[in-house]
């Protein structure tokens, strides 16, 4: 009884693992999380992570910090922003306004200076992603024609002060996060399915008709591959962030815009040419996600990967290849996710906290804390 | 005439100087209370929040969890009484129903409550599933009545049933639904299945007050593999019972049953509508949040806190003066502006509190409150 609410930040085994009992069961997922899909490593050793925050007095700043957490740069930003994306080549940073995104910025991985700030194209707005392409010549981002209320992914010469070379449809309403596809010549997007209108603020404007998508897109045509949707009493499901393992596989978080008492599916798993697979957390932890998931992230290995639950103050943790729930860690009004060594993961929170964690010793181990600030949605390892 | 003008002149040059006194006056308070109250650092006073900590559990949670457990015992008493002797029923159906009331008036004052041991095992569904927008409760405790076999009844097969019935919501319907009462009093398998919800339910009673003195110690001994990493963690979680369940009570009770119209209502989304105390659950809820709100009386800043203890008092006043039960008074045009207004009076309630917080440097939630 006492282990299950006072040690609420280690892990315990979901059902499927228990039966292995729960020495050997550690044991067993400690090694299929460090099983490689692949050989390729894209982890360095010693990692440095990146995060937007907010301080107690609402300013914005972009934060670097070192493999222990600590704080190595800090850059103001004019608002809230959400996602960065890193690019190895160049070492550059590109830092994506909050939705309506006004801005683009980018930043020197290494000083954490600003190289540039850019806008968006007149009569668009950001939606706080973005992606370099594998060889880092291309940024892509996904944004609103604002005037029609297509979502469309643009183009921008990384190599070029960052000109937009062009721009084609997302295929969706809302698009959020994008991702390369492992082939590097796709695009998956994740088309959350909501319309706004800056005038309108933040307001959702379509929740009857909301029909989000997950678009697989040719990079090289712009053209449509692939696309997925959800079974139709799950359309107000959200599709709002995405990770892809080097296997090609999909993990994605949904945020659900219906009834809040209703119990629906927030995680799921797609694999090309199928069917979205929705995933069920136990009744108890599923109600606890409040309906809402922040932000999902793939281990080294792929085999592994975790959804953040900020309303529900909680993790879960999913096993890719049998599409099934491993355990919940508790931790406050976490949300950002990166990748770490040992296969684990790295938790932030609102509360300026960051947490470790990994399979051989199964427990969030506070990292670092900077109680000035709120890690806002998105970590990310550099 | 000169002399007219003069003291003419001397009264406007008076009233000149009045008026600006008088705006003078008001500027400086209307400077006094446009600024922004500066944020306080929590660690500075952490002894404070340290105190507050304890006496919210020692003063607050801990008895109502008690008086929870002793209000379950009793129901399971007065429901036994009842099945005994259920041919001397009009009395003993008046006081189960009375011991009904007091149980769920005992659960709502800690319904705010969301973490510790509540949250294992599904407690908190248990005890009350709701809202039930699917009817779950009616159609899983319809299925187990109608295998009539006390079998389902033993401890492992109760254990597997859903989750649904297990609770207050369940009994109701047993003591407040004309027919199930009437089944009640002649089928002796009903009478076996309302004890053992009332078991159940006691025992959940029991387990709560158990694990709290174990979970008490969890806000002195505050340790990085504690409950709570830190003093103010502990304070946080406490804080969230206080503010969240203020826009819990106006989306779920209030708002979802009016509608988004007159006309629209749906009496049937009211709370406890069967036992007709949907505002009664309400004024407890509000009633314990004051109580709560009392232990922070010495921390938040002076205005702020009477603005706040002047709300509470108004919007308990508010629910004295409607018109019950409101599961009659929402289908009337008064009734339904008056449930509107106590809706609004719990929005302002709820953004004082939530300053209030932001003030003392607390963060309830960054990413759960404006998440994209």
């Amino acid at each position: 009884m006492r282990k299950n609410y006072i040690s609420r930040r280690s892990f315990s085994l979901g059902l499927g693992y228990s039966v292995i009992g729960s020495t050997l069961g550690y044991t067993h997922l400690s090694t299929m999380a460090s099983t490689q899909v692949e050989a390729s490593n894209k982890v360095k050793q010693v990692a440095r992570y990146v995060s937007a925050a907010t301080d107690l007095a609402n300013n914005h700043f972009l934060i670097i910090l070192d493999s222990e957490g600590k704080q190595t740069s800090k850059l103001g930003l004019p608002a809230r922003a959400h996602q960065i994306t890193f690019n190895p080549q160049s070492n550059t940073l590109a830092v994506a306004a909050r939705r309506p995104g006004k801005y683009l910025t980018i930043v020197d991985a290494i000083s954490g200076k600003l190289i540039r700030q850019l806008e968006p194209e007149i009569g668009h707005h950001f939606y706080g992603h973005s992606v370099y392409s594998s060889d880092g010549r291309f940024l892509y981002t996904s944004e609103n024609q604002i005037v029609s209320g297509a979502g469309r992914i643009f183009e921008r010469d990384a190599s070029a002060h960052y000109e937009v070379l062009r721009s084609f449809p997302s295929y969706g309403i809302g698009p959020h996060e994008i991702k390369i596809h492992p082939d590097n010549t796709t695009l998956v997007v994740a088309n959350g399915g909501i319309l706004t209108h800056p005038e309108s603020g933040r307001d959702k404007l379509n929740l009857d008709t909301m029909s989000p998508s997950l678009a697989y897109i040719s990079i090289d045509t712009g053209k449509l591959l692939e696309e997925r949707k959800l079974p139709t009493d799950l359309h107000q499901l959200s599709i709002r962030h995405i990770d892809i393992n080097s296997n090609g596989i999909t993990a994605i978080a949904l945020q659900y815009q219906g009834d809040k008492t209703d119990n629906v599916p927030l995680i799921a798993l797609h694999r090309r040419g199928k069917e979205i697979q929705m995933l069920w957390a136990p009744e108890y932890v599923n109600r606890r996600l409040k309906n809402y998931c922040g932000s999902v992230c793939f281990n080294q290995s792929g085999n592994i990967f975790a959804v953040s639950s900020p309303r529900g103050n909680t993790v879960t943790l999913w096993d890719t290849k049998n599409a099934e729930f491993i355990s919940n860690l508790d931790c406050s009004d976490v949300c950002g996710i990166s990748q770490s060594t040992n296969n684990g993961f790295i938790f932030s929170n609102g509360l300026g906290k960051l947490y470790q964690f990994n399979f051989k010793q199964p427990v969030l181990k506070l990292m670092s804390q900077n109680s000035t600030f709120a890690w806002d949605n998105h970590l990310n390892h550099i | 005439m000169h002399t007219t003008q003069l003291t003419q002149a001397k009264t406007i040059l008076k009233l000149v100087h009045l008026f600006g006194v008088l705006l003078l006056t008001t500027f400086t308070s209307l400077a006094f209370c446009l600024e922004e109250p500066s944020v306080v650092d929590p660690e500075s006073h952490i002894k404070e929040w340290q105190s507050f900590n304890i006496n919210t559990v020692n003063s607050y949670i801990i008895p109502a969890y008690e008086s929870l457990e002793k209000n379950t015992q009793a129901l399971n008493a007065s429901v036994n009484k009842l099945c005994l002797n259920s041919k001397e029923s009009p009395e003993l159906l008046s006081q189960a129903r009375e011991a009904f009331h007091k149980t769920m008036d005992s659960w709502q004052i800690i319904q705010n409550i969301q973490f510790g041991p509540i949250q294992i095992l599904m407690r908190n569904y248990s005890l009350q599933f709701w809202p039930d927008k699917k009817n779950h409760v009616g159609k899983h405790l319809t299925s187990l009545l109608e295998t009539n076999d006390p079998t389902s009844l033993s401890e492992g097969e109760f254990h597997k049933a859903s989750v649904s019935i297990k609770g207050l919501p369940a009994i109701e319907r047993f003591l407040f639904d004309d027919d199930e009462t009437q089944q009640l009093l002649s089928n002796p398998f009903h009478c076996q299945v309302l004890q053992r919800i009332s078991i159940y339910t006691q025992g959940i009673g029991h387990d709560l007050v158990d694990e709290w003195q174990e979970m008490k110690t969890q806000f002195t001994d505050i340790s990085a593999d504690g409950y709570f990493e830190t003093q103010l963690d502990a304070s946080t979680a406490l804080l969230k019972a206080l503010v969240e369940p203020i826009e819990v009570i106006r989306d779920l009770k209030l708002l979802r049953p009016l509608g988004s119209e007159f006309g629209q209502q749906k009496m049937k989304r009211l709370e406890s509508w069967r036992s007709q105390r949907s505002l009664r659950n309400i004024q407890m809820n509000i009633e314990s949040l004051y109580l709560l709100y009392k232990n922070l009386n010495d921390i938040v800043g002076a205005a702020e806190n009477t603005l706040i203890n002047e709300k509470f008092k108004q919007t308990l006043k508010q629910i004295d003066a409607m018109k019950k039960p409101i599961e009659l008074s929402i289908e009337t045009k008064i009734g339904y502006q008056e449930i509107l207004n106590l809706s609004d009076s719990l929005k302002t309630l709820h953004g004082l509190l939530e300053n209030a917080v932001i003030n003392q440097g607390i963060h309830l939630g960054f990413n759960s409150r404006d998440g994209d």
